[in-house]
């Protein structure tokens, strides 16, 4: 078990539901944030989410959580990024226009495109691990995928893990420093789900 | 991709039903219980459905996705009664992941639109309930199979998709509860005329059910009911027998 402090990002979309749970059932303390204060007293910060890029950012704009969350990362403190959480950590996010991000890691976040798969991505796909801290442990490589957009990186060096797409592989979960993101759910994909967020947090600790 | 097996769950009111060809409904258990059932099973889903939401103008019940949603580690889509954005919002705030619309979509096709604006087409799921009239030629049925409705179904679909849909979940009314096998044709002559991502429901009744599913047409998952709660079978056999035949499943 693990006695942290986690601090969920509310900013009025999606399952935070899920998440909370996940982290409870790994012995975490979980709180909503919905205020600027509140992410400055977070030890970790999770951001999760669904919905799109450019209402996401808006919404964490317009409760004034932006300068808040970008600090919290600045200063080294951990964050996790699950689904459309950790394509934020980009620069830039095309998704009816262009617009910007947290720019934590120089990415792009582009429609996912394939002649042999369907988009959106729905369902459990393999994944290939590349780190061994982070998915150690695990019984399967399958997580619960869900989206429409995914993560390019300028560099290859974040990602810790990818997904086969058609012909394509696109980037499953990436790492930076103090920053871990998901493109699946962990919270979703059972027992190696919370063995991944586990791992996560045991990382992230250190 | 792998292969996706859902237990469907039809709810009424706060406890599981299943029926026969939509009608002659009985008791089959508790939702939570069955969910952790299913969840430790290694069901790659759950989607569960209040067959009488829409009818009696109320919405799923929270209080049970809520719980569901923290017992179980597993997607759970719902639907039910959703005829807004705000009922939408509702039920993912009480940890639904992805959403299903069947009577309102046919209803009213614009809420498709709104629904996938807001929440991302990979949350929405549009379910489809068709009767077979004669070859090829499908009627859909809204509020729970009760009343047809005009609209043809391949247009139907097609505005769904154009709307925003996610993901189709097409059920045989026929089939249904009969344990009798898939509609291998209905799923077959959509796939052919629209390639859209899809749940085929209706029929299951045996392992072999599923495998001639999954080897004929080329469709995403399948949705699985009375032959899981009220037949001798659970997950954990059903993807070891599909192993076996080459159906590339997640490992229960």
């Amino acid at each position: 078990m693990l006695k942290l402090k986690i601090s969920l990002i509310d900013y009025g979309v999606g399952n935070l539901f899920s998440v909370e749970e996940a982290f409870k059932f790994l012995g975490c303390e979980v709180s909503l944030c919905k205020n600027p204060e509140e992410v400055r007293r977070s030890d970790i910060i999770v951001l999760s989410g669904v919905g799109s890029f450019a209402s996401s950012i808006e919404k964490i704009k317009q409760k004034q959580l932006f300068e808040a969350i970008d600090e919290h990362v600045k200063i080294g403190k951990p964050l996790i990024g699950i689904c459309l959480g950790m394509q934020l950590f980009a620069t830039t996010g095309y998704e009816n226009g262009a617009h910007e991000g947290f720019n934590w890691i120089s990415a792009r976040v582009e429609k996912l495109n394939s002649q042999e798969a369907k988009v959106p991505h729905i369902g459990w796909s393999e994944i290939t691990p590349l780190d061994s801290q982070i998915f150690k442990r695990i019984r399967d490589k399958s997580f619960y995928f869900m989206h429409s957009y995914h993560f390019i990186p300028e560099e290859d060096s974040c990602v810790i893990a990818r997904f086969k797409f058609g012909k394509e592989e696109p980037v499953a979960a990436i790492k930076k420093d103090n920053i871990i993101g998901f493109q699946f759910h962990p919270e979703k994909s059972q027992a190696d789900g919370i063995r991944v967020l586990f791992n996560t947090l045991e990382t992230l600790r250190c | 991709m792998l292969k996706r097996i859902i237990p469907l769950f039809l709810l009424s009111g706060k406890r599981l039903v299943k029926g026969t060809n939509f009608s002659n409904y009985i008791d089959t258990g508790d939702p939570l219980s069955q969910a952790k059932i299913y969840d430790a099973q290694g069901a790659d889903e759950i989607i569960i459905l209040d067959i009488n939401a829409n009818r009696e103008e109320r919405l799923i019940d929270k209080e049970i996705l809520k719980k569901i949603a923290s017992a179980c580690r597993l997607p759970v889509s719902a639907g039910g009664g959703i005829k807004s954005v705000k009922d939408a919002r509702e039920l993912f705030l009480s940890g639904a992941d992805r959403i299903v619309i069947n009577t309102q979509a046919v209803i009213n096709p614009l809420l498709v639109r709104e629904l996938a604006e807001e929440f991302g087409s990979q949350a929405i799921i549009i379910s489809i309930d068709v009767k077979k009239q004669k070859e090829d030629k499908y009627q859909i049925y809204i509020l729970s199979g009760k009343i047809p409705s005009e609209v043809d179904l391949f247009k139907h679909i097609e505005t769904c998709l154009k709307m925003g849909a996610g993901e189709i979940m097409l059920t045989s009314i026929d089939r249904e509860g009969t344990l009798s096998g898939f509609d291998i044709e209905l799923y077959k002559t959509v796939k052919e005329r629209l390639d859209v991502p899809m749940i085929a429901s209706g029929g299951a009744g045996n392992y072999e059910h599923i495998v001639q599913l999954f080897e004929t047409v080329n469709c995403e998952a399948c949705a699985i009911g009375k032959m899981l709660f009220l037949r001798d079978y659970d997950i954990v056999r059903i993807k070891s027998y599909l192993t076996g035949r080459y159906i590339k499943v997640r490992q229960a």
